[in-house]
């Protein structure tokens, strides 16, 4: 009975302590916290520049709240020696402390871009408050610009940059990927490109300030060297095996007009042929995907007319391909699409004779690039639906 | 009432009593006297109104006396079987000398007996018996005509089925007993009879199956009934708490059901049940947490229900204990593990609150317990203005208010569902005690008070027993036949086996497996 008294007595105080002991030191209430959203950050001059995007609960119409009509956030921005310091100088700002765990998007100025991206990783590494998940763009100019759009489908526009590039590769472009490619010699990153954009033009009717991505960066090492703009960015996240649904339009091959085709189905498989130095690179591109517009007068009712769209696309890709290739092999210099990395996948040995030589063999790279196009599931429908028999041109 | 089914009961009035000297008196032997002897009895049961007494002329120069308690007879038996023959006996063989035994001459009543002290009279009639005093003998004869109004059998309150038996136990033994007789029918299954409590002398039945129930459980179960002193055992509570393994644990080690099916269930799988008179609530024993957290449901309705059923139990069961901690730690400490869209929602919805998540979290709490306590009190036709008040005082309005956030509302009553779907009671109550350790933990250390408070409770689950047996058994200690039973129910044909750890001489169901499903048919 006496040791029961004491066990009793002794798991009370124990529970006791902790509660006397501790005060709740770490006790934050979640109303005492203030959650950025975004961040966006520019070097100006010696200088970086902060900017966060920090909701603001109260307009965000809880239960309770009357919405006091705000936008739900504002945003903070700080000059600072290095991003942690101009973080303290929004936090000195701030009654409630600042938490960047929730950040959803993290943008980066085209100007520090080009400067290196390497040293500024860290802080958003090192402390476990920081997820790696934040997606991350460059933008054209300035990044804090991005910011203070208005992006009104979304809560946030920093919710915005987010969907946006979740939607844009299969594999969306976070603080985690990007380290990757930083950290392996073998794969230069690749970032969208942000750029604020008018909903509508003003003759249609009041614009509202809209965020797209614009094109892709490319980087050599952790400098952004140059962009992809137009129909070359598709075909990038297609080479990288990063495209969702590529849509592509070609003139007719007889007629007029053009076809526009989905491709829901697409995989470049890589093969590396190595001789010594000379490393031949055989792109294996196959696509499988519909018509989904005809705007010409050929119908393809048959096997010999689909082959036909199938060649001029396969000579499509194989041109489009070679010309992006041609760009971020020699233009940029940029080993994008990761040669090195496959060949440090499929031929390790090889891959270890020629790592540390790779920056130099990579521009010599032959590519011999082979594209196969099937066309599917197109039924019955093959026909223009609004043309008459006689206008058509079969095949 | 049957007559053979009765050889005691209980009454308990306590007035019964008072007027009883102490033991000489009961050792006292009647006198030859009958004057004497009518006024011993009413001395004895002095001031005691429900008593009826009674002089007949059983022959011209032999009178008799007849007193017993009204309202636990059955008078009309009385009245036919006993005054009847005797005057009509009186009246048609006066010369009749052989008055010696009106057992066997005229009462045609089958349970009696005779005796000869007081302590056995008293005995007798507070027992619900007839007490005959010839005058010239010093032997009473004592007819058991145990009678009056109890309840009848009627669907259990506590523990409805929408499938199953609807037979509820009573408040009087013998028709307990006999619901279990009417399930099992085998001499082996026991009724071990105790009676307990000085002024009470309440009959207490100790069940179980011979060769199924393990023997020294039953020696140990009986020990432990027979220490019992007490002045009264009013219901199966007392009982428990009196002879359970560990009574400064917060969790229960018997079972209390209404109903016989359950009982039987228990008593087949090498288990004991206790069933006390004057409560329809039977004792079963031991059990394990695991079978707290199962329904007679679960064996009734086919199996993949039951399965469903089942693990949506052990999921609520968790709400039920970690809900409201989990949100007071993630709120006040880890707001990094919510995703930012939820992180936000709350955000807004507590901006306007004044008060820390902690305290909230407690004063809905407390107000949901206490709301729940004053429906259980209150009769019927006000607990329905009580829940009014309740979700509307404390669900809206105090939303409305700004007082409690949103959130918080609909995690206090998802977690007094949760705590709802326990399907037994005291089980619920243990888990609705542990979260405010649980709170409190979580409030101060954040996770870390929940684990440590967790690991805590695990612990003590871990050596806690029921009569010996494990408390987390089938799990810890791991037996694999048991896992059939435990989380999920496996189909009938695939039950063959008892649980491992209660019957272990006998601990086959049945021969084998049988799946119904029928072989394709040659001449098809």
């Amino acid at each position: 009975m006496d040791m029961k008294k004491r066990i009793v007595t002794l798991t009370a105080m124990v529970l006791v302590c902790p509660i006397f002991l501790s005060g709740c030191w770490d006790r934050k209430e979640i109303n005492d916290i203030a959650f950025v959203l975004g961040t966006a950050i520019d070097k100006e001059g010696s200088k970086y520049r902060t900017s966060v995007q920090i909701a603001v609960p109260r307009d965000l119409g809880g239960s309770s709240g009357k919405s006091g009509g705000g936008k739900g956030w504002y945003i903070e921005s700080k000059l600072g020696k290095t991003i942690r310091l101009s973080s303290q100088e929004i936090q000195s700002n701030n009654s409630r402390t600042v938490n960047f765990s929730n950040r959803r998007s993290l943008i980066i100025g085209e100007e520090l871009a080009r400067e290196g991206i390497s040293t500024i990783m860290d802080v958003f590494t090192r402390t476990p408050q920081n997820r790696l998940l934040p997606m991350v763009a460059v933008t054209e100019g300035f990044a804090y610009k991005i910011l203070d759009t208005d992006a009104s489908i979304e809560q946030f526009p920093t919710e915005m940059v987010r969907e946006l590039i979740l939607n844009f590769t299969k594999e969306p472009i976070s603080i985690k990927t990007v380290l990757t490619a930083l950290l392996s010699e073998g794969i230069d990153p690749v970032l969208p490109i942000l750029k604020v954009d008018e909903s509508v033009p003003p003759k249609v009717g009041e614009p509202l300030k809209n965020v797209r991505i614009a094109g892709l960066a490319i980087f050599k090492g952790d400098r952004m060297v140059g962009t992809l703009k137009g129909d070359m960015v598709k075909i990038m996240t297609l080479s990288m095996n990063q495209n969702k649904n590529l849509e592509m339009s070609i003139p007719a091959p007889e007629g007029e007009g053009d076809l526009v085709f989905l491709f829901k189905k697409n995989h470049a498989r890589f093969v590396p042929v190595i001789h010594g130095d000379n490393v031949t690179m055989k792109v294996l591109m196959h696509m499988e995907g519909a018509i989904v517009e005809n705007a010409s007068n050929f119908s393809p009712s048959n096997e010999v007319g689909m082959g036909k769209l199938e060649k001029s696309l396969e000579d499509k890709m194989h041109k489009d391909i070679t010309k992006m290739l041609d760009i971020v092999q020699h233009q940029y210099q940029a080993d994008s699409v990761g040669f090195g990395e496959i060949i440090h996948q499929q031929k390790p040995k090889d891959w270890d004779r020629l790592s540390s030589r790779w920056k130099d063999i990579y521009p010599h790279v032959k590519v011999e690039i082979e594209t196969d196009v099937q066309l599917k599931t197109v039924g019955q429908a093959l026909q223009p639906m609004g043309l008459r028999q006689e206008e058509i041109i079969h095949d | 009432m049957s007559k053979s089914g009765g050889s005691q009961g209980l009454i308990s009035t306590s007035d019964v009593m008072l007027g009883l000297p102490s033991p000489p008196i009961e050792e006292e032997c009647l006198q030859k006297d009958l004057a004497r002897n009518i006024e011993m009895a009413k001395k004895i049961f002095l001031d005691c109104s429900d008593m009826v007494y009674r002089d007949i002329q059983v022959a011209q120069d032999q009178k008799a006396f007849l007193f017993y308690i009204e309202g636990i007879v059955d008078s009309q038996e009385i009245e036919s079987q006993m005054l009847k023959p005797f005057i009509i006996g009186y009246v048609e063989n006066e010369d009749e000398d052989s008055l010696e035994s009106p057992q066997n001459t005229r009462v045609s009543l089958s349970q009696a007996s005779k005796a000869t002290t007081w302590g056995d009279i008293i005995t007798g009639v507070i027992n619900a018996s007839v007490v005959l005093l010839m005058d010239g003998t010093t032997e009473a004869h004592i007819f058991n005509v145990k009678g009056g109004v109890r309840r009848g059998v009627e669907e259990p309150q506590t523990e409805t089925v929408i499938r199953g038996p609807r037979e509820g136990f009573t408040e009087t033994l013998r028709v307990n007993t006999a619901l279990v007789r009417f399930r099992l029918k085998t001499p082996k299954l026991k009724m071990v009879s105790f009676v307990i409590g000085d002024e009470t002398k309440t009959d207490i039945v100790l069940s179980y199956i011979e060769g199924l129930a393990d023997p020294k459980q039953i020696r140990d179960v009986t020990k432990r009934l027979k220490e019992i002193k007490i002045d009264g055992i009013l219901e199966s509570g007392y009982i428990e708490e009196l002879i359970e393994d560990h009574p400064y644990s917060p969790f229960p080690q018997m079972q209390y059901t209404e109903r016989p099916d359950t009982v039987t269930a228990q008593l087949l799988e090498g288990g004991f049940a206790i069933l006390v008179d004057g409560t329809p609530f039977v004792l079963i024993a031991p059990v394990s947490l695991w079978q707290l957290m199962q329904a007679s449901e679960d064996y009734y309705e086919r199996f993949f229900i039951s399965d469903f059923i089942r693990i949506l139990r052990y999921m609520f069961l968790f709400i039920a204990i970690f809900l409201p901690g989990l949100y007071i730690a993630v709120i006040t400490f880890h707001q990094d593990m919510l995703p930012s869209t939820l992180v936000l929602s709350i955000a807004a919805a507590r901006e306007a609150i004044p008060f820390p998540v902690l305290v909230e979290a407690l004063m809905m709490e407390i107000a949901f317990e206490a709301l729940r306590e004053a429906g259980i009190r209150l009769p019927k036709t006000v607990g329905q203005a009580v829940s009014i008040l309740g979700a509307l005082v404390i669900g809206q309005a105090a939303v409305e208010a700004g007082i409690v956030s949103a959130p918080m509302v609909i995690i206090v009553s998802l977690t007094g569902i949760a705590s709802f779907t326990i399907p037994r009671f005291n089980l619920a109550i243990t888990v609705r005690l542990l979260r405010f350790p649980f709170m409190i933990m979580a409030g101060t250390l954040g996770l870390f008070g929940i684990v440590i408070t967790f690991v805590w409770i695990l612990v003590h689950l871990t050596h806690l027993t029921s009569f010996g047996r494990p408390y987390l058994e089938g799990v810890s200690p791991y037996y694999k036949k048991n896992q059939k039973d435990i989380f999920i129910r496996v189909p009938w044909w695939k039950m063959i086996h008892r649980p491992q750890g209660t019957a272990r001489n006998n601990n086959k169901r049945m021969e084998k497996g049988i799946n119904g499903t029928p072989k394709p048919d040659k001449g098809w």
